[in-house]
């Protein structure tokens, strides 16, 4: 059997071939405490995407589309040109536009940043999801939905670090970037990368990545990009897609890039041995919240304070111009 | 007959403010017949390297969609057919026409690529020995070197030659090995003329036919003819002392400038677009180019930035091909809908937001957009007075799977560059205002 694919620009194969990625190459499995360990351990991949290569072409968002077959609608124009202006079921990733005047030079920099799902190698989406085996991590990084077993409840989006999983109005179920496991899964590396014209995008082991993202930002520095670096950040235990910054001292310029991404406490808690002290935690709150229906006041200040996050996502994703 | 729709051929449909029109009083009658697109098609694709690539069909054409030479073959045959019933006053260059094909309905890719390369129509003798045949009657010349003048050779286009002899369809070939390291390539694919990979590769060598950079040899002299990785672009036994490396021209050698050839030449001079927001500093009187040629009835139309402050100008974007691929739908997600592009500075002026609505008019039309208010196009500083830029992307329309919207030719003149009557979209004058909706009540 193979082990994971070295790059993205092989051509694909013309038998057929027995998927590479199966159940017991699975790591972790959300809400499973019985997984068996595997048996092998597959190469870990990455995906590196050279934001300063980035032409901006949204090849890759076509490529996307066009694998793995959805259906984005065509939507308007909202004066950027970020489009459609956010993720969506249909659109697994997607190229966010800033411009950004350098305040060390008055040079005007356009960002452009190929955004979608980082696959942790520590997952906050899996670990908040409360189905079993609706998301799984294989040993070579990927983290997938496995959308028979998904419920729609949405606690992925609350899991993930970089408000990545959009949940479909059609069949209420989460979809985010697969990382192309199904192409990864018989030796081809992910659709967007073979589709980069500029080779912005690459694809191969993580170890592999790690390198060719040195040679990069050497050239970067050579170029004046003093704080030129690797964006994988450690809070999240590193991810298997990964950024090579001009700005690395400033990952937030990048359309709102996490400068340090952790998992939310509250999934963290909810996680591990905790998990069922917390599930009867939460049986007495649901009771408690029954009575205090009953006897209480209603929860104004968590309310509003939902709506300001609220507020400032949709600012946030407005300000991508 | 296109492959896609277009709003040439939809121009009597009424698409409300995209097509203002009555269609009962249009008494044009419009067929339009599906075509295939080129992924359907076995042909040659020609790039801008010269190369004739042969392709196959990638998968089946749509619906009613036929080949172009189906269509053709169709037509010409059947009114062959009416002139050989009918008569007319003089049907002979139709009913004599050579249709050699196996199914005149529907010539071959292969057929057709073979008249390109041409063949011989009777026994070709060498011109120095009557009794040798060079090429028999029937078979493909080698190339155009073997094309003759008096009939006895046919071609349909004598650059092509040598793209199908009797070696069979070279543009079919697939090998990419490369001897050297030249980037030549000569055995993938066909390039026109003679499967040479450089124009003018002469060049690459100094006086005594030696490279000028011995370790990127193209081409060399050896003392008695030039060879080397790529087809030599000058006579194989021309001695390099007695023939220079532009042999189009008499000299042998590049010009920098040219008597007769440009219309405002010997040497290009500055002048600002017919519409412009500032004087020529060089000739403050004359508007444009004056050998451009113009119709009057044009000239009526260029305003003035009296009226038109707003300097304009006309582009693509990367997410869609010219208007073809605002039929598919995603291209049309990753570009919807039709925008225009202005500075901060301008869209303040003009109290504009991102998103909002804005009317674009000239002095011959006027279009609806989206504004992305950027960064990236700041007023120009001219003669002292800033100048400010409206950008103008080019791939809508009323028909598509985008938004309905607009392109620029709706406001760009009628003018062309006075050498090539290249059009002059990428200068014009316009104004701007915000506005509401297309189809909403203002």
């Amino acid at each position: 059997m193979m082990d994971s694919p070295r790059t993205a620009i092989s051509n694909p194969p013309v038998q057929p071939m027995e998927s590479n990625l199966t159940e017991r190459d699975l790591v972790r499995r959300s809400a499973t405490s019985s997984l068996p360990p595997p048996e092998r351990q597959l190469t870990p991949v990455a995906k590196l995407i050279d934001v300063s290569k980035c032409i901006g072409c949204k090849a890759c968002q076509s490529a996307c589309v066009e694998w793995n077959d959805t259906d984005p609608a065509v939507g308007e124009n909202v004066g950027y040109y970020t489009n459609p202006n956010d993720l969506t079921p249909d659109m697994f990733t997607l190229m966010r536009f800033t411009e950004w005047v350098n305040p060390e030079t008055d040079n005007l920099e356009w960002l452009i940043r190929k955004d979608g799902c980082m696959h942790c190698a520590d997952p906050g989406c899996l670990k908040a999801c409360p189905a079993p085996g609706a998301i799984v991590q294989y040993s070579n990084g990927i983290v997938d939905f496995v959308h028979e077993n998904c419920i729609g409840c949405g606690y992925c989006v609350k899991g993930c670090p970089f408000n990545i999983p959009r949940i479909s109005k059609v069949d209420h179920k989460a979809y985010k970037c697969t990382l192309c496991s199904d192409r990864v899964a018989v030796g081809q590396g992910p659709a967007c990368a073979k589709a980069c014209p500029t080779k912005a995008i690459v694809f191969g082991t993580k170890e592999d990545m790690k390198k060719h993202a040195e040679e990069r930002i050497t050239d970067l520095k050579s170029r004046g990009y003093k704080n030129a670096g690797l964006y994988d950040p450690p809070g999240v235990n590193g991810t298997h897609v990964m950024y090579v910054l001009h700005h690395n001292d400033k990952p937030h310029i990048y359309a709102d890039l996490p400068d340090n991404p952790h998992i939310s406490r509250v999934v963290e808690t909810w996680k591990g041995v905790t998990k069922y002290v917390g599930l009867a935690f939460m049986g007495l709150a649901a009771a408690g919240s029954v009575l205090h229906g009953v006897i209480g006041k209603p929860n104004r200040v968590s309310e509003e304070d939902e709506e300001h996050a609220e507020k400032l996502v949709e600012r946030n994703g407005r300000g991508a111009g | 007959m296109d492959p896609l729709e277009t709003e040439t051929s939809r121009f009597w449909e009424n698409h409300g403010e995209y097509n203002q029109v009555d269609p009962k009083s249009i008494q044009t009658e419009v067929f339009q017949l599906p075509t295939t697109c080129f992924a359907e098609e076995e042909g040659a694709l020609v790039n801008s390297g010269r190369w004739l690539q042969w392709h196959w069909p990638g998968g089946s054409p749509p619906g009613e969609a036929k080949h172009d030479t189906w269509i053709m073959g169709q037509i010409f045959t059947r009114m062959r057919e009416l002139y050989r019933k009918e008569g007319g006053a003089f049907p002979d260059p139709i009913l004599n026409l050579s249709w050699d094909y196996k199914e005149p309905e529907e010539p071959d890719p292969e057929e057709l690529a073979r008249e390109l390369n041409g063949r011989a129509l009777t026994d070709l003798t060498d011109p120095t020995d009557a009794t040798k045949i060079v090429v028999p009657a029937g078979k493909q010349v080698l190339n155009f070197s073997q094309l003759r003048d008096d009939g006895t050779t046919m071609c349909a286009c004598w650059v092509y030659s040598g793209c199908f002899n009797e070696a069979g369809n070279n543009m079919a070939r697939r090998d990419n090995n490369d001897p050297g390291d030249t980037g030549a390539y000569l055995n993938w694919t066909f390039a026109w003329p003679l499967n040479r990979r450089t124009l003018y590769n002469r060049a690459s060598c100094d006086l005594n036919g030696k490279p000028w950079d011995p370790s990127r040899k193209i081409i060399e002299w050896d003392g008695a003819k030039w060879s080397g990785f790529d087809v030599p672009d000058i006579a194989p036994n021309a001695k390099p002392q007695d023939v220079g490396p532009f042999i189009m021209n008499q000299e042998g050698a590049s010009r920098l400038f040219t008597r007769g050839l440009m219309r405002d030449g010997p040497f290009p001079v500055h002048y600002e677009p017919f519409e412009t927001p500032v004087a020529n500093p060089l000739n403050p009187k004359i508007r444009g180019n004056p050998t451009t040629r113009v119709f009057q009835s044009d000239v009526a139309q260029l305003g003035t930035s009296d009226e038109f402050p707003y300097a304009a100008t006309s582009y693509r974007l990367t997410e869609h091909f010219h208007f073809w691929t605002k039929h598919n739908r995603v291209n049309a997600a990753l570009q919807p809908e039709f925008f225009v592009e202005i500075s901060e500075e301008l869209a303040k002026e003009k109290g504009v937001a991102p998103g909002g609505w804005v009317r674009v008019w000239s002095k011959r039309g006027s279009v609806k957009a989206k504004a992305v208010v950027t960064k990236r196009i700041r007023p120009l500083i001219c003669d002292g007075k800033p100048v400010h830029v409206v950008g103008i992307p080019l791939h809508w329309g009323f028909v598509g799977a985008t938004k309905k919207g607009w392109g620029p030719n709706s406001l760009s003149p009628f003018l062309g560059d006075a050498n090539t009557d290249t059009p002059e979209f990428k200068a014009f004058l316009v104004n701007i205002e915000s506005t509401s909706a297309p189809g909403a009540v203002a």
